[in-house]
């Protein structure tokens, strides 16, 4: 079963619209969603989520459709941070416990008390004295107290110091042991996707531009570094974006379409996603 | 709804008794004005709790947990009713106290034309509140407040000179108002915070 499956999905807002956006997550996995400021992964979210109405398309998570009234039901099993916390500002950590005791069946919560001790969260302290870090902390100790089997996260490690982040990562990295558990991350942190991620989808300017697995990516692509002359005698289709600097081009090029001779440097996934950016803006 | 009312409990947590104390004060000192002023001066509550959720942008998490609309806009209505239900008692145990000083006894006529002008007033504000959010309905939703606590007290305060039948006939226009009012006005706000939040 696919965690999350979002079909041909349109959505327009006049100056900006998401068009024909199609993404699957398959369960147990981890999909990572980039993409610039205002390219629409927020929307994406809300509109998996049914906050947001499509003009076209359908959406499914945990196989049910996000427009159906058993929606309401399937939330439970979804763990949501987005990109601020947005609990009332005058709510401490211990009525953030109370309140959500009573919003979720599975409410956990000793393990939410284990997750404010974890993060050095104090609980009798008012939401708006908080960080920034310390509250999408209570944010992701909310997410993920009360048994969900997805976890949908807008830039939900941003703000956090490294050391917090990698903690958190090591945690999601965790919560997708249980086969059947999945997370869809969104970030501009790329390093955190690459490292985590067992898919990767780029979106740009309200489109679609990939969804693969990571290692596919990796495998796929790889960096050109020569003259300009050595990159057109490629094949025009086999490249897909560059950048000239002086006398040297650097371009991410697809390997099974350049001659095998031709040495490749390893490419990264912030390569694969400038270079497709550079290659989508000259087309 | 549970959880959406605790939510806002805790949120009106600590002006609650600034709200008591006032109410208190006006009820001990006051006339029915005053207490007429109180219930419907409860039925304000939901509008702060709403002020929250809006700079909070609470409603863009609500989205995503398992509350319904129904179930958001109808706490709001469960929340004022549950304040002005506060204020009433409120209202009642301090005139009780009076009667241990003076000849008054508690006035149940004008508490229960109080409850009935607060409802009429969530039921007329609550779905442009949803609308058009806090800070833009407030003027409206004060002239509104003002012009219903205003006509209820002159007719309340005037009890006095012209004999309780001067609240009858109100009376049961109030509650033939706030019945209909009530059943329209939800279904109206679902639709309110629907049409503001799902563009």
């Amino acid at each position: 079963m696919n965690a999350i499956e979002l079909s041909h999905i349109c959505k327009s807002f006049g100056s900006f619209a998401i068009q024909d956006l199609s993404l699957t997550v398959p369960s147990g996995t981890i999909c990572g969603l980039v993409g610039e400021n205002g390219a629409g992964k927020s929307t994406t979210i809300r509109l998996l989520m049914n906050a947001l109405r499509p003009d076209s398309g359908q959406a499914a998570v945990l196989g049910v459709d996000v427009s159906s009234p058993e929606f309401q039901a399937i939330k439970e099993d979804i763990g949501v941070v987005l990109d601020e916390a947005y609990f009332p500002e005058v709510l401490t950590p211990i009525q953030v416990g109370k309140v959500m005791a009573s919003t979720y069946r599975r409410w956990d919560q000793k393990q939410y008390e284990d997750f404010l001790r974890r993060f050095d969260l104090p609980e009798k302290k008012v939401f708006k004295d908080f960080s920034r870090g310390m509250k999408m902390k209570l944010a992701i100790a909310v997410a993920m107290s009360h048994q969900p089997k997805l976890l949908v996260l807008d830039e939900a490690t941003s703000g956090l110091d490294p050391i917090v982040r990698d903690e958190v990562l090591e945690m999601f990295n965790e919560f997708t042991r249980e086969e059947d558990h999945s997370i869809l991350l969104s970030s501009h942190i790329v390093s955190d996707l690459e490292k985590l991620c067992d898919y990767i989808a780029f979106i740009h300017q309200g489109r679609l531009l990939f969804c693969d697995e990571k290692d596919q990516l990796l495998e796929t692509y790889g960096i050109f570094a020569g003259t300009s002359e050595q990159l057109e005698s490629l094949q025009e289709e086999a490249v897909v974006g560059r950048e000239n600097s002086g006398y040297s081009v650097r371009a991410l090029v697809q390997r099974d379409k350049v001659p095998a001779s031709l040495e490749l440097e390893r490419a990264s996934i912030e390569d694969i996603i400038l270079f497709t950016v550079k290659g989508a803006n000259e087309k | 709804m549970k959880a959406l009312l605790k939510k806002d409990f805790y949120v009106l947590l600590k002006q609650m008794w600034i709200f008591v104390l006032m109410i208190v004060i006006l009820t001990a000192v006051g006339n029915n004005f005053y207490i007429i002023f109180s219930v419907v001066w409860a039925s304000m509550l939901p509008y702060t709790a709403l002020a929250y959720d809006e700079r909070s942008h609470w409603d863009q998490l609500a989205a995503m947990m398992p509350y319904s609309t129904r179930e958001i806009v109808l706490s709001k209505y469960v929340l004022g009713w549950i304040c002005m239900a506060g204020a009433m008692a409120l209202c009642l145990v301090v005139s009780l106290a009076r009667m241990v000083f003076s000849s008054t006894t508690p006035d149940f006529s004008t508490l229960f034309m109080a409850l009935l002008i607060g409802v009429i007033a969530i039921d007329i504000t609550l779905p442009l509140v949803l609308r058009f959010g806090v800070e833009r309905g407030r003027m409206g939703f004060m002239a509104i407040i003002a012009g219903v606590a205003i006509v209820g007290g002159i007719l309340v305060s005037n009890v006095a000179i012209f004999g309780p039948t001067l609240l009858t006939a109100p009376m049961v226009v109030a509650v033939m108002t706030a019945v209909p009012a009530t059943i329209l006005s939800i279904p109206l706000s679902i639709r309110m915070y629907q049409t503001q939040s799902r563009i």
